[in-house]
């Protein structure tokens, strides 16, 4: 009986006391015919999704959602400013300027407003100097990010929200360079239009064949 | 809570310690998890009823074969072990 449980395994010789002993010990187990149980063997651990290794390049999405990451209603009462000196005075969430961002195929135009809506400066890339097709690429971008921060910073604005609109290549651009001209970014919003199926929506043009 | 400032509640984050480009990395995963841009990259032009409804049928199928591939690796995956009878 028991050469008929293990035939499939070595045939041991069950001449000696101490391998009848290991047939004891053997039919204790309660042998299951699956991989993980296979004597004198293992299961090479294979990570089909391994865990996604934390470089100073990638961030946790997972904290925007709903961590500290959010902005939140209490969020628009924070006091922004410098901590280290007291003579400024340290400013609210809500009384931040804020930075428009156009960001087409073509261009981007960038504007600075008040807390409450009004503008007060405009620029775009053709006011920096680039023409036509130059316009529409990420060094353009560049120059209005910086030409836009230094005139923010001739306004004495430092601290400022940004707000970004629509796919182009000045996307990333013109924020970095506002960030080179030494502005103080405190929040990135996104606002590109997704049209909402309605009664009056405006079919778009037809698509391009070249 | 006023109308101007509503719309920073939602698609927005903070940048800390001055780090702008984790913020903005963050901001475009998320937007791409929503499927923000696509849907304005497809409503840029219009679509006519043809094309999308053959671009409807082919990510489903797109769908099916991936899914089923997954299953098809998972499944061969657990042969890829140490040969338990190496004296054989």
């Amino acid at each position: 009986m028991l050469n008929r449980l293990f035939s499939h395994y070595v045939p041991l010789s069950i001449s000696t006391f101490q391998q009848s002993l290991r047939f004891l010990s053997l039919t204790s187990i309660n042998y299951k015919r699956s991989h993980a149980d296979i004597r004198d063997g293992a299961v090479r651990e294979i990570n089909l999704h391994p865990e996604k290794i934390q470089t100073p390049l990638s961030i946790d999405v997972d904290k925007y959602y709903g961590g500290s990451g959010q902005v939140r209603e209490t969020d628009f009462e924070k006091l922004i400013g410098d901590t280290n000196n007291p003579e400024i005075l340290q400013v609210k969430y809500e009384d931040l300027p804020i930075v428009h961002m156009k960001c087409t195929r073509n261009n981007t135009l960038v504007d600075v407003s008040d807390c409450t809506g009004q503008q007060i400066f405009r620029t775009s890339c053709g006011v920096v100097g680039f023409h036509n097709a130059k316009k529409g690429t990420t060094t353009a971008a560049q120059a209005v990010g910086i030409h836009m921060g230094n005139n923010l910073l001739r306004r004495n604005m430092k601290h400022v929200r940004v707000v970004v609109k629509g796919t182009g290549p000045g996307r990333l651009m013109a924020i970095k360079g506002l960030q080179l001209a030494g502005i103080d970014i405190v929040t990135i919003t996104d606002n590109t239009s997704i049209p909402t199926l309605h009664v009056g929506l405006q079919r778009p043009k037809k698509m391009r064949r070249v | 809570m006023w109308n101007v400032h509503s719309r920073f509640l939602a698609r927005t984050v903070w940048v800390r310690n001055g780090e702008v480009d984790l913020a903005y990395r963050a901001l475009n995963r998320i937007l791409n998890n929503e499927d923000v841009f696509k849907t304005a990259r497809l409503w840029e032009r219009y679509e006519k009823p043809f094309r999308k409804r053959g671009r409807l049928c082919y990510e489903k199928a797109h769908e099916i074969y991936n899914n089923d591939m997954e299953r098809k690796i998972k499944f061969l995956m657990r042969k890829n072990r140490v040969n338990p009878w190496p004296w054989n």
